[in-house]
């Protein structure tokens, strides 16, 4: 297919991803450059065009790509014809030599992603299936683009990319308009616009080219590597690939310049290229020169249960996990009052959702071995691969049970006439699907609570967690107990307009009905779990522990006895305890170890968001 | 039998879905449009509708992809053949039901090819359909997560690229999006909704005399199709004209210099992502210009496609009330 390609040259901007994209082109051994942006930032098109460059052969990868296509596999009409198994090549084998590029690449399934970082390392790509052990070159560069509003990106890959860059749109005006002006131009007529833009391309092609005629002849001594282990050490990287990446960037660089030898700026820039991913630190803000000291390390949110058995994969790197927000360039003047409330609101009801929803994901990795992406039993999710059928045949995989027959066709007679398939043959699908949190909110909403600030507060929360993830797909409910009951303010939703509509009125006030709220909580996480399989139920208690209204009984000890159903249904649970005295009763702390919950102080959640705004959106640091 | 659609021309008020749709006849490059809703406020029967006032074009005969004779965008066939005979062919609006299947809408093995001749060839699925065509998702918001990922990828590229069930295959894929969806029923991913070119909420007819207008039309069209659509044919055609003049008259219509100032000072105050609302802005202003029959886009246009362009692409912060609907456009424009 012909497509229009829009010419490199003429991307408005975006110097940092050209530039990291130019070095891709000279020096393959960057492995790969990883583009992370708000959408419509033509993270795309920039790469898109890239392929217009000379001697720049770019091979895509669809996000609906299957494994057999990934990796190759039997040759169907030459098996049918002739019996014999004969690979054909998949997307890794033909991308030999070539840039691959994953648009989209935190949304490819895990099964692909896999065979992705294998091939990657390995530089072959390894095939076992239909019959066929099959192994060839598959030496490729890797360019992915990715919107952090998406979900993340798991942390072996994100570390497979040499480069990283955090793109974010024009701010100014003018260029604003230059976007806009270029975009219609092309749009209205692209081959005029290439034209015009056809001198610039070429003098940019023959840059690459002679860049990569000198890159052999650029030099780097031990006073080099020095620096760059240092520049590494300095962002708090981990592993040896940051300082390689630093200087094969930093020799493109200088390639690219047309010099044999690094400068201290080919160093710096390349370090900026290189370790914002690696560096413990937000993906938004890259490395700056102008800073002395690397940023300190942040606290892990929630490192208690990391302790407790999560394993190298369950740890999220924090950059992706920001919210959008916070990719935002400072606020004009104008604005800047305004939107600085806005934020500081948003930071603090996120902190609370990146302790939650972390938590949650942790959760359902540990139990079930996968990420929120499962494999699914069901006829849901996407097909990316194939097996054989353990039973009875349903979900046909066309493709993969083709061609497990297709070399017996001239055993079994048949070929051009219609083939011949014996159950044998059958593959199944096998199905990938995102699957999101079930958070339960259990708010106490009691006249001990001095509720309404509280339940304010918990109502932000569950709207900016509904907000941001779109791409985990969590549901979220609010039990609120409070009066001799416990009510549900809001059933199980992905609705934010719903959500903002049954949450207007909040009721507060009374005696505080601690066991029933956990009760609703659970039968709503339960019923949830009925319905469908793949559930992955979260409880979080908002409460100051005490428990003053029961049905009868002793309240503490009926609370105790709800928090020990909880645990025994298998709900992961946190608890976040409000109580502000001096004299703590400790009743949420009891709850939470009854539930095996991590117990939070809400002070915990307070203390560190304002800092890291003013940090991250004061003017000074912009 | 014939099947009777209810004729567009006929619809009751919901002049902001109406016009939102024909912009995208006029220029199908801006981006479709997302119409939020409820149920049984027509946004179907206006969709549907559209049908009837799309053109008949010339297309490469037999080609599943009907690629347009005069067209930039071919697909392989179309482009390495010397002689391509031309067919009528008449755009219409394809249906992607929340159901189908990932197969089915890209596109798989030819099954039937596959089994009787041992042959690998490539069945083309709804996006091949959809090319050059309307696609229509009902509630968009219940689609399963791959599917959108595939769509938003031809969306914005206009090439439907296959790597299943052994074929490799990439087709031209180029598409007018429109989507419905109840928001209560849950949102939609923020890249998907950047995608859609405007949007507009409808709702019922509030006026008493209005909505006695809706039944009474409804009852006639039911109780006599073919009347019905007789009667409002000479307004429809009407309709068809105007939208033939306005894509006559679309590459010629100018966009002055302050448009563009206007433009980048809203979306920078409005801390808007990425750059497709600009564009979009003032792609939709001149389609306005466009449909209006005037040879220059005005400022008025602007407004109308920023109240178009802009809601489901602000950032909506946590405490606020839905969407953009109650900004103040006014003071946007010319604070």
């Amino acid at each position: 297919m012909d497509r229009a390609r829009y010419p490199f040259s003429a991307v408005v901007g975006q110097e940092r991803a050209k530039q990291a994209l130019l070095c891709l082109a000279v020096e393959p051994r960057i492995g790969g450059v990883l583009l992370c942006g708000e959408k419509g930032t033509a993270k795309s098109t920039l790469v898109r065009a890239m392929g217009g460059l000379e001697g720049v052969h770019l091979v895509e990868l669809p996000v609906s790509t299957t494994e057999d296509m990934l990796l190759g596999g039997v040759e169907l009409e030459t098996a049918v014809r002739t019996g014999r198994r004969q690979f054909q090549p998949g997307l890794l084998a033909r991308a030999d030599g070539a840039v691959l590029y994953a648009d989209e690449i935190n949304l490819l399934p895990a099964a692909l992603s896999g065979a992705l970082l294998d091939t990657l390392e390995s530089g072959v790509c390894r095939v076992e299936r239909d019959g066929i052990s099959h192994t060839c070159p598959a030496r490729f560069s890797l360019v992915g683009t990715m919107n952090p509003e998406e979900g993340i990106l798991r942390p072996q890959l994100l570390d497979r990319f040499g480069i990283y860059v955090a793109v974010i749109g024009e701010t100014e005006p003018e260029s604003r308009k230059e976007v806009v002006r270029r975009a219609l131009a092309f749009e209205t007529d692209p081959v005029g616009f290439r034209a015009q833009w056809a001198r610039q391309e070429a003098r940019l092609s023959e840059t690459v080219a002679s860049a990569r005629a000198l890159l052999p002849q650029v030099s780097v001594g031990e006073a080099e590597e020095q620096a760059a282990c240092l520049l590494a050490r300095q962002a708090n990287a981990a592993g040896h690939r940051a300082e390689l990446s630093i200087l094969h960037t930093a020799r493109a660089l200088a390639a690219l310049a047309g010099r044999t030898y690094l400068n201290m700026d080919d160093l710096h820039t390349a370090a900026e290229l290189a370790l914002p991913h690696r560096r413990r630190e937000g993906c938004e803000t890259p490395p700056s020169r102008k800073a002395e000291a690397p940023a300190p390390q942040e606290p892990q949110p929630d490192s208690s249960s990391r302790d407790r058995g999560g394993s190298v994969e369950d740890v999220q790197p924090p950059a992706e996990d920001l919210p959008p927000d916070r990719a935002q360039p400072p606020a004009p003047h104008s604005q800047q009052g305004q939107s600085r409330e806005r934020l500081e609101q948003g930071e603090e009801v996120y902190e609370v959702r990146a302790l939650l929803t972390g938590r949650a994901d942790r959760l359902a990795r540990r139990g079930s071995g996968r990420r929120s992406k499962t494999r699914s039993a069901t006829r849901r999710g996407r097909a990316v691969g194939d097996r054989i059928p353990q039973g009875k045949a349903e979900d046909l995989a066309i493709g993969a049970t083709l061609r497990a027959a297709a070399p017996y066709q001239q055993v079994r007679g048949g070929g051009a006439a219609g083939l011949v398939l014996l159950p044998s043959d059958f593959r199944v699908k096998v199905r990938e699907s995102r699957v999101g949190a079930d958070i339960v909110f259990a708010v106490d909403a009691s006249g001990s609570m001095g509720a309404a600030r509280r339940m304010k507060e918990v109502k932000e929360a569950v709207l900016s967690m509904l907000m941001d993830s779109y791409q985990r797909r969590d549901r979220v409910g609010l039990v609120a107990f409070r009066g001799g009951e416990a009510s549900t303010l809001l059933a199980l939703t992905r609705s934010v307009e719903l959500a903002q509509r049954e949450l207007q009125f909040l009721p507060t006030g009374g005696r505080t009905p601690l066991a029933a709220g956990l009760e609703e909580a659970r039968r709503l996480l339960e019923l949830q779990r009925r319905r469908m399989k793949e559930s992955l139920p979260l409880l979080v208690l908002i409460t100051d522990g005490r428990a003053n209204f029961s049905r009868g009984g002793d309240p503490v000890e009926e609370a105790i006895q709800a928090a020990r159903r909880v645990a025994e249904s298998h709900i992961p649970a946190v608890v976040i305890d409000t109580e502000r005295q001096f004299v703590s009763l400790g009743l949420a702390a009891r709850l939470a170890q009854e539930m095996g919950a991590p117990c939070y102080r809400v002070e915990e959640l307070r203390a560190r968001p304002l800092a890291q705004l003013v940090r991250g959106h004061s003017p000074a640091a912009g | 039998m014939e099947r009777y659609e209810y004729p567009f021309a006929a619809i009751v008020g919901q002049e902001k879905l109406k016009t939102a749709l024909l912009l995208n006849l006029v220029d199908p490059r801006l981006g479709g449009v997302l119409i939020q809703g409820e149920k049984g406020t027509a946004k179907s029967t206006a969709v549907r509708g559209l049908a009837a006032l799309m053109d008949e074009v010339e297309v490469t005969e037999g080609c599943p992809f009907h690629c347009r004779i005069d067209g930039e965008m071919l697909c392989d066939e179309c482009r390495t053949k010397p002689d391509r005979h031309t067919a009528r062919y008449r755009r219409r609006v394809v249906e992607l039901p929340v159901s189908a299947t990932e197969d089915r809408v890209v596109g798989t093995l030819d099954l039937e090819r596959a089994l009787k001749e041992g042959v690998k060839a490539f069945e083309p699925g709804l996006l091949a359909q959809a090319n050059g065509n309307i696609l229509y998702v009902d509630e968009i918001n219940l689609l399963e997560d791959h599917i959108v990922d595939v769509l938003l990828d031809s969306a914005a590229m206009g090439v439907n690229t296959v790597e299943r069930e052994g074929v490799s295959y990439s087709h031209p894929a180029r598409f007018i999006l429109v989507g419905t969806m109840n928001p209560e029923e849950g949102d939609l991913r923020p890249q998907l909704l950047d995608r859609f070119g405007l949007m507009v909420e409808v709702h019922g007819e509030p006026e008493a005399e209005a909505r006695k207008e809706v039944v009474r039309r409804r009852l006639a069209f039911e109780t006599d199709p073919a009347a019905f659509c007789a009667f409002y044919e000479p307004e429809q055609e009407k309709l068809r004209r105007r939208i033939a003049a306005a894509q006559d008259r679309l590459s010629q219509v100018a966009l002055p210099e302050a448009l563009f100032d206007t433009v980048a000072r809203v979306c920078t105050a409005l801390q808007v992502d990425g750059h497709r609302a600009d564009i979009t802005m003032l792609k939709t202003a001149r389609a306005l210009a466009a449909l209006d029959g005037r040879q220059e886009a005005a400022e008025g246009d602007l407004r109308q496609a920023a109240e178009l362009a802009l809601p489901h692409r602000l950032r909506r912060a946590p405490f606020e009330q839905g969407g953009g609907a109650e900004l103040n456009w006014g003071e946007l424009f010319h604070g």
